[in-house]
């Protein structure tokens, strides 16, 4: 399986370019090519949220059965997708996704380790591919302890590239709020990766 | 945009959802759209089974809940075991033991009970006369009048560690593998089958399953066990896996029966040593088969990997390669190297094929002895 790094090509964030209005069309009246078109173009963005979401509370195999009930959502509300509204349609899955990893990560609501806690995993600070999984971990392990609409909100943001207004209206969370809950992420995360690269 | 160090992001690697998720969305899509029930705004379903569209919108309220729920009036059921393990009846003739962390979910419908298993380890039961499907994500198991237990691991990050050693030993393909299937018979028969071919389970046998590879059962594992019991064989330094060391242990082997036999005019390729091996003979399509089943999954992420650094990225390559066999061991793919009519180079490129193509796992040649294939590949991007 392929994995999906930010900065390549086919990102794990949002896809070079949105579906095209033509194939867009067609998949809100439900032709089934457009409507597989549709799933190929945003299958990367949606499963790589979907996966960092859940990952972290030892729910990735929830990740594929999330991702189809996505896109059937998705499908089910696309009639009524305006394409030249402000929304784009990679960011209105997104919110569909992230909705749901919310919903099922609170209704499990795994127990979580304050960051302190968490030991800095580096192996061997001479060597950059360990140092990388190290940093790759102390990400993860930081999320795990966000709750489920402030992970959602760190990947929209970081991974996903959303403006603090979309995430906000899309969780529904205060834009104040999610601001300064996403700052003092950042800066736990910030101290962790310079303890990983001191290591 | 993002606020922290893209390359920092991007340490964070997470596994592609597999492409043939867009077949199980469609054919869930197709099926709700053709039965207007499920329009209900469910619980996240699961797979895109046939029959599980038809049964979303009872089942709905059952698919997320946890603990144990009793089959419901109409003959369907969910459970996800949590704690100690629960029996429960599936239906007539058939009972089902599921071992905490194991999902499962059935349905009546007029074929029979269909069960939809995506997580954990369940033993069934099952009376004769009473023939039933289990589907998981990676095979289905057609069962009649047996017990046997079905086991289903996601290849996700945490497992992949542990499992890849297990299925390299069977000759399983890993790269491109999002979940696994372990099923093992007491008693009785079961038929294995998935999109890549189907395999028959006698009792005492087991059997492994991907989404991505053909179900193999206990032949490969007696090559597994063969190579085991072979004096220890020093690990590479970097391929250095269990799994690489136990193929490299059964080339000795192979070698060293073969080097027992007669020797045989050389063919002109390789050293000394395989000039003396006999020539043992596989056909044109078993050869494309195999290659087919085991190596073009392998082959595809080697290129989309490529394909993420230069779009561009295109070319043939000729793998040449030899297949060592002795009939008591089984066949191994060896030394693999670019042939003549390659333009591809790329270093990283050309060793990801070499080893994939070192995975494949072949017959051993009629009457044992050694193959050499020259097999081209041509790449090109798909268009968008």
């Amino acid at each position: 399986m392929q994995a999906m790094r930010v900065g390549d090509a086919a990102a794990g964030g949002t896809p070079r370019g949105e579906l095209d209005l033509r194939t867009l069309r067609e998949a809100q009246r439900g032709e089934p090519g457009a409507c597989r078109a549709l799933i190929a173009r945003y299958r990367r963005p949606v499963g790589s949220l979907l996966r960092r979401m859940l990952l972290p509370a030892g729910l990735d195999a929830l990740t594929e059965d999330l991702a189809q009930e996505s896109f059937l959502r998705a499908f089910r509300a696309l009639p009524r997708f305006e394409p030249d509204g402000a929304a784009k349609l990679s960011t209105w899955l997104l919110r569909i996704a992230a909705r749901l990893a919310i919903n099922e990560l609170q209704r499990v609501r795994p127990p979580t380790r304050p960051l302190a806690d968490v030991a800095v995993v580096a192996t061997n600070a001479a060597d950059d591919e360990h140092r990388r999984k190290a940093i790759g971990r102390a990400i993860r392990e930081a999320v795990s302890q966000l709750q489920p609409e402030y992970r959602a909100a760190f990947l929209l943001r970081e991974y996903h590239g959303l403006e603090y207004s979309e995430i906000a209206e899309s969780l529904e969370l205060d834009i104040g709020t999610v601001k300064s809950r996403l700052h003092r992420a950042r800066t736990a995360l910030r101290t962790r990766l310079a303890e990983v690269r001191h290591v | 945009m993002s606020e922290l160090d893209p390359n920092d992001l991007a340490a964070w690697e997470v596994d592609e959802l597999p492409a043939t998720l867009d077949d199980r969305i469609m054919a869930a899509w197709t099926a709700e759209r053709s039965d207007p029930a499920p329009a209900v705004p469910s619980a996240p379903a699961r797979r895109p089974w046939p029959w599980i569209a038809a049964g979303v919108a009872a089942a709905a309220g059952l698919l997320m809940a946890w603990g144990l729920r009793a089959p419901g009036p109409s003959g369907h059921g969910s459970i996800v075991a949590t704690g100690e393990s629960h029996t429960v009846v599936l239906g007539d003739g058939v009972s089902a033991t599921a071992s905490s962390g194991a999902r499962l979910h059935w349905k009546t419908n007029a074929a029979g009970l269909v069960v939809e298993q995506t997580a954990g380890r369940v033993d069934y039961r099952v009376q004769p006369e009473h023939p039933f499907l289990v589907q998981t994500p990676s095979a289905t198991v057609a069962v009649t009048g047996t017990t046997f237990s079905v086991e289903v691991q996601s290849m996700s990050e945490s497992n992949r560690s542990s499992l890849s050693p297990r299925l390299m030993a069977l000759g399983v393909a890993l790269v491109g593998a999002t979940g696994v299937a372990f099923v093992a018979v007491d008693s009785g028969e079961v038929e294995v089958s998935n999109e890549h071919g189907s395999v028959k389970v006698a009792a005492g046998q087991r059997a492994v399953a991907t989404d991505v590879s053909s179900p193999r059962t206990e032949r490969a594992k007696a090559v597994e066990e063969t190579v085991a019991a072979a004096p220890a064989v020093a690990a590479p330094a970097e391929p250095g896996t269990p799994a690489r060391a136990r193929r490299d242990a059964a080339l000795t082997k192979i070698r060293a029966a073969l080097a027992s036999r007669p020797a045989t005019p050389s063919s002109g390729h390789g050293d000394e040593e395989e000039a003396s091996l006999p020539k043992g003979t596989l056909t044109k399509d078993y050869i494309r088969e195999r290659v087919r089943e085991d190596l073009i999954p392998l082959a595809r992420d080697c290129y989309n990997d490529v394909l993420a650094d230069d779009p561009d990225f295109a070319g043939k390559l000729v793998l040449d390669f030899d297949v060592l066999g002795d009939e008591t061991v089984g066949g191994i793919v060896d030394g693999v190297v670019p042939g003549e009519g390659s333009n591809i180079e790329h270093p990283g490129f050309v060793e990801c094929m070499s080893e994939s193509m070192m995975s494949v796992v072949f017959e051993a040649p009629e009457g044992g002895g050694q193959v050499h294939i020259s097999y081209p590949f041509t790449f090109e991007p798909a268009e968008d």
